[in-house]
Protein backbone atom coordinates (compact mmCIF):
# COMPACT_ATOMS: atom_id res chain seq x y z
CA UNK A 1 0.00 0.00 0.00
CA UNK A 2 1.49 3.76 -0.83
CA UNK A 3 -1.29 5.58 0.20
CA UNK A 4 -5.18 5.13 2.14
CA UNK A 5 -7.95 7.94 2.47
CA UNK A 6 -10.72 8.45 4.26
CA UNK A 7 -13.38 10.55 2.71
CA UNK A 8 -16.33 12.28 4.12
CA UNK A 9 -18.71 12.16 1.35
CA UNK A 10 -20.25 15.11 -0.18
CA UNK A 11 -23.17 15.56 -2.86
CA UNK A 12 -20.28 17.64 -5.52
CA UNK A 13 -20.90 15.97 -8.90
CA UNK A 14 -24.31 16.94 -10.41
CA UNK A 15 -24.94 14.23 -12.72
CA UNK A 16 -23.99 11.78 -10.57
CA UNK A 17 -26.57 12.85 -7.86
CA UNK A 18 -29.26 12.82 -10.52
CA UNK A 19 -28.08 9.28 -11.61
CA UNK A 20 -28.21 8.31 -7.85
CA UNK A 21 -31.39 9.50 -7.47
CA UNK A 22 -32.94 7.83 -10.81
CA UNK A 23 -31.08 4.73 -9.02
CA UNK A 24 -33.34 4.54 -5.57
CA UNK A 25 -36.63 5.01 -7.87
CA UNK A 26 -37.00 8.78 -8.68
CA UNK A 27 -36.75 8.49 -12.21
CA UNK A 28 -37.77 12.41 -13.01
CA UNK A 29 -35.27 14.87 -11.66
CA UNK A 30 -35.62 18.50 -12.26
CA UNK A 31 -32.01 20.36 -13.29
CA UNK A 32 -32.11 23.91 -12.58
CA UNK A 33 -29.13 26.19 -13.40
CA UNK A 34 -31.62 28.79 -11.25
CA UNK A 35 -32.70 27.28 -8.36
CA UNK A 36 -36.32 27.51 -8.68
CA UNK A 37 -39.02 27.46 -5.92
CA UNK A 38 -40.40 23.99 -3.96
CA UNK A 39 -44.02 22.78 -3.30
CA UNK A 40 -45.82 21.55 -0.76
CA UNK A 41 -48.39 18.50 -0.77
CA UNK A 42 -51.08 21.28 -0.69
CA UNK A 43 -49.24 22.62 -4.42
CA UNK A 44 -48.48 25.89 -1.83
CA UNK A 45 -45.18 27.43 -2.93
CA UNK A 46 -42.55 27.07 -0.03
CA UNK A 47 -39.94 29.70 0.60
CA UNK A 48 -37.59 26.73 0.07
CA UNK A 49 -35.37 26.51 -3.50
CA UNK A 50 -33.25 23.80 -4.95
CA UNK A 51 -31.43 23.34 -7.88
CA UNK A 52 -32.08 19.88 -8.29
CA UNK A 53 -35.74 18.91 -7.40
CA UNK A 54 -37.92 15.74 -7.04
CA UNK A 55 -41.46 17.28 -7.75
CA UNK A 56 -44.38 15.88 -5.35
CA UNK A 57 -46.03 13.84 -7.38
CA UNK A 58 -43.18 11.01 -8.16
CA UNK A 59 -42.09 11.49 -4.03
CA UNK A 60 -45.46 9.26 -2.96
CA UNK A 61 -48.76 10.41 -1.77
CA UNK A 62 -49.26 14.20 -0.04
CA UNK A 63 -45.28 14.29 -0.09
CA UNK A 64 -43.40 17.86 -0.43
CA UNK A 65 -40.87 18.54 -3.33
CA UNK A 66 -37.71 16.62 -2.40
CA UNK A 67 -34.51 19.62 -3.66
CA UNK A 68 -30.78 19.96 -3.66
CA UNK A 69 -29.68 23.68 -3.34
CA UNK A 70 -26.38 24.19 -4.57
CA UNK A 71 -24.35 25.85 -1.94
CA UNK A 72 -21.63 28.60 -2.53
CA UNK A 73 -18.04 25.89 -1.84
CA UNK A 74 -20.15 23.75 -4.79
CA UNK A 75 -21.85 21.25 -2.86
CA UNK A 76 -25.56 20.16 -2.30
CA UNK A 77 -27.29 20.24 0.66
CA UNK A 78 -30.91 18.50 0.80
CA UNK A 79 -33.98 20.36 1.75
CA UNK A 80 -36.19 18.06 3.13
CA UNK A 81 -39.49 19.32 4.44
CA UNK A 82 -40.43 18.09 8.39
CA UNK A 83 -43.56 16.34 6.84
CA UNK A 84 -41.18 13.89 4.81
CA UNK A 85 -38.22 13.24 6.89
CA UNK A 86 -40.27 9.97 8.16
CA UNK A 87 -39.60 8.32 4.59
CA UNK A 88 -36.40 10.56 3.58
CA UNK A 89 -34.63 9.60 7.24
CA UNK A 90 -31.10 9.18 7.45
CA UNK A 91 -31.14 5.99 6.40
CA UNK A 92 -32.90 7.12 3.45
CA UNK A 93 -30.11 9.84 2.57
CA UNK A 94 -27.60 6.78 3.90
CA UNK A 95 -28.91 4.67 0.83
CA UNK A 96 -28.47 7.67 -1.45
CA UNK A 97 -25.16 8.44 -0.06
CA UNK A 98 -23.95 4.84 -0.94
CA UNK A 99 -24.99 4.68 -4.61
CA UNK A 100 -23.83 8.26 -5.18
CA UNK A 101 -20.41 7.68 -4.14
CA UNK A 102 -20.27 4.55 -5.88
CA UNK A 103 -21.13 6.21 -9.53
CA UNK A 104 -18.71 8.86 -8.13
CA UNK A 105 -15.77 6.64 -7.35
CA UNK A 106 -16.11 4.57 -10.95
CA UNK A 107 -16.20 7.68 -13.14
CA UNK A 108 -13.15 9.07 -11.03
CA UNK A 109 -11.70 5.38 -11.65
CA UNK A 110 -11.95 5.50 -14.95
CA UNK A 111 -11.13 8.86 -15.96
CA UNK A 112 -8.02 7.89 -14.40
CA UNK A 113 -7.29 4.91 -16.93
CA UNK A 114 -8.36 2.36 -14.12
CA UNK A 115 -10.06 -0.61 -14.99
CA UNK A 116 -13.27 -2.58 -12.98
CA UNK A 117 -11.96 -5.46 -11.75
CA UNK A 118 -14.64 -6.96 -9.29
CA UNK A 119 -16.71 -5.93 -6.14
CA UNK A 120 -17.36 -8.26 -2.92
CA UNK A 121 -18.92 -7.15 0.58
CA UNK A 122 -16.20 -7.41 3.31
CA UNK A 123 -17.32 -6.78 6.93
CA UNK A 124 -20.82 -5.13 5.71
CA UNK A 125 -18.98 -2.81 3.53
CA UNK A 126 -18.87 -2.91 -0.20
CA UNK A 127 -15.41 -2.88 -1.45
CA UNK A 128 -14.69 -2.06 -5.37
CA UNK A 129 -11.61 -2.67 -7.24
CA UNK A 130 -10.04 -1.18 -9.95
CA UNK A 131 -6.71 -1.68 -11.72
CA UNK A 132 -4.82 0.22 -14.06
CA UNK A 133 -1.62 -1.47 -16.32
CA UNK A 134 1.34 0.68 -16.09
CA UNK A 135 4.27 0.18 -17.89
CA UNK A 136 7.65 -0.64 -16.94
CA UNK A 137 8.54 -2.54 -13.71
CA UNK A 138 8.66 -0.65 -10.12
CA UNK B 1 4.61 -4.37 -17.33
CA UNK B 2 2.98 -3.73 -13.90
CA UNK B 3 -0.58 -3.22 -12.08
CA UNK B 4 -1.77 -0.60 -9.96
CA UNK B 5 -4.46 -1.62 -8.01
CA UNK B 6 -7.35 0.98 -6.55
CA UNK B 7 -9.64 -0.29 -3.48
CA UNK B 8 -12.50 1.47 -2.87
CA UNK B 9 -14.62 0.85 0.16
CA UNK B 10 -17.93 2.37 1.18
CA UNK B 11 -19.54 2.19 4.13
CA UNK B 12 -23.10 1.73 5.55
CA UNK B 13 -23.37 5.52 5.73
CA UNK B 14 -21.61 5.71 2.30
CA UNK B 15 -18.13 7.42 2.58
CA UNK B 16 -15.58 6.36 1.22
CA UNK B 17 -11.93 4.33 1.80
CA UNK B 18 -9.54 4.23 -0.88
CA UNK B 19 -6.43 2.55 -1.11
CA UNK B 20 -4.03 2.47 -3.84
CA UNK B 21 -1.46 -0.19 -4.07
CA UNK B 22 1.15 -0.74 -6.50
CA UNK B 23 2.09 2.74 -6.67
CA UNK B 24 5.30 3.48 -5.53
CA UNK B 25 6.49 7.39 -4.87
CA UNK B 26 3.63 10.19 -4.98
CA UNK B 27 1.87 9.28 -7.74
CA UNK B 28 -0.55 7.70 -5.51
CA UNK B 29 -1.23 10.83 -3.93
CA UNK B 30 -2.49 12.39 -7.57
CA UNK B 31 -4.97 9.32 -7.67
CA UNK B 32 -6.30 9.94 -4.05
CA UNK B 33 -6.50 14.06 -4.78
CA UNK B 34 -8.91 13.39 -7.76
CA UNK B 35 -11.43 10.74 -5.33
CA UNK B 36 -11.32 13.67 -2.52
CA UNK B 37 -12.12 16.36 -5.33
CA UNK B 38 -14.92 14.73 -6.42
CA UNK B 39 -16.16 13.23 -3.57
CA UNK B 40 -15.28 15.36 -0.78
CA UNK B 41 -13.29 15.75 2.62
CA UNK B 42 -10.18 13.89 3.42
CA UNK B 43 -10.65 13.31 6.94
CA UNK B 44 -7.87 10.75 7.19
CA UNK B 45 -4.70 9.91 5.21
CA UNK B 46 -2.23 7.39 6.06
CA UNK B 47 0.79 7.10 3.94
CA UNK B 48 2.05 3.54 3.54
CA UNK B 49 6.13 3.22 3.01
CA UNK B 50 6.07 2.54 -0.43
CA UNK B 51 4.97 6.77 -0.62
CA UNK B 52 8.52 7.70 0.62
CA UNK B 53 10.09 5.32 -2.15
CA UNK B 54 11.64 6.12 -5.92
CA UNK B 55 10.29 5.01 -8.46
CA UNK B 56 13.10 3.07 -9.79
CA UNK B 57 13.62 3.96 -13.85
CA UNK B 58 14.77 1.17 -16.38
CA UNK B 59 17.63 1.46 -18.14
CA UNK B 60 18.20 0.09 -21.15
CA UNK B 61 22.13 -1.39 -21.47
CA UNK B 62 23.19 -2.72 -25.03
CA UNK B 63 26.25 -4.16 -23.76
CA UNK B 64 27.16 -6.30 -26.87
CA UNK B 65 30.01 -5.73 -28.14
Amino acid sequence: MSEYHEIKTEYRDKDELIAALNEVGYKVVEDHEIAQSLYGYHGDRRKDTANIIVRRQYVGSAANDLGFIKKADGTYGAIVSVYDQGKHNKTWFDGLKKVYSEKVGRKTAEGLGFQYLGEAVVNGKKQIQYGRVVAGGR
Amino acid sequence: MAMEILTLTIDEHGDMTSEVSGVVGKGCHAIQEALAEKLGQSVRVEQKPEYHQQPIKKVAINNSR
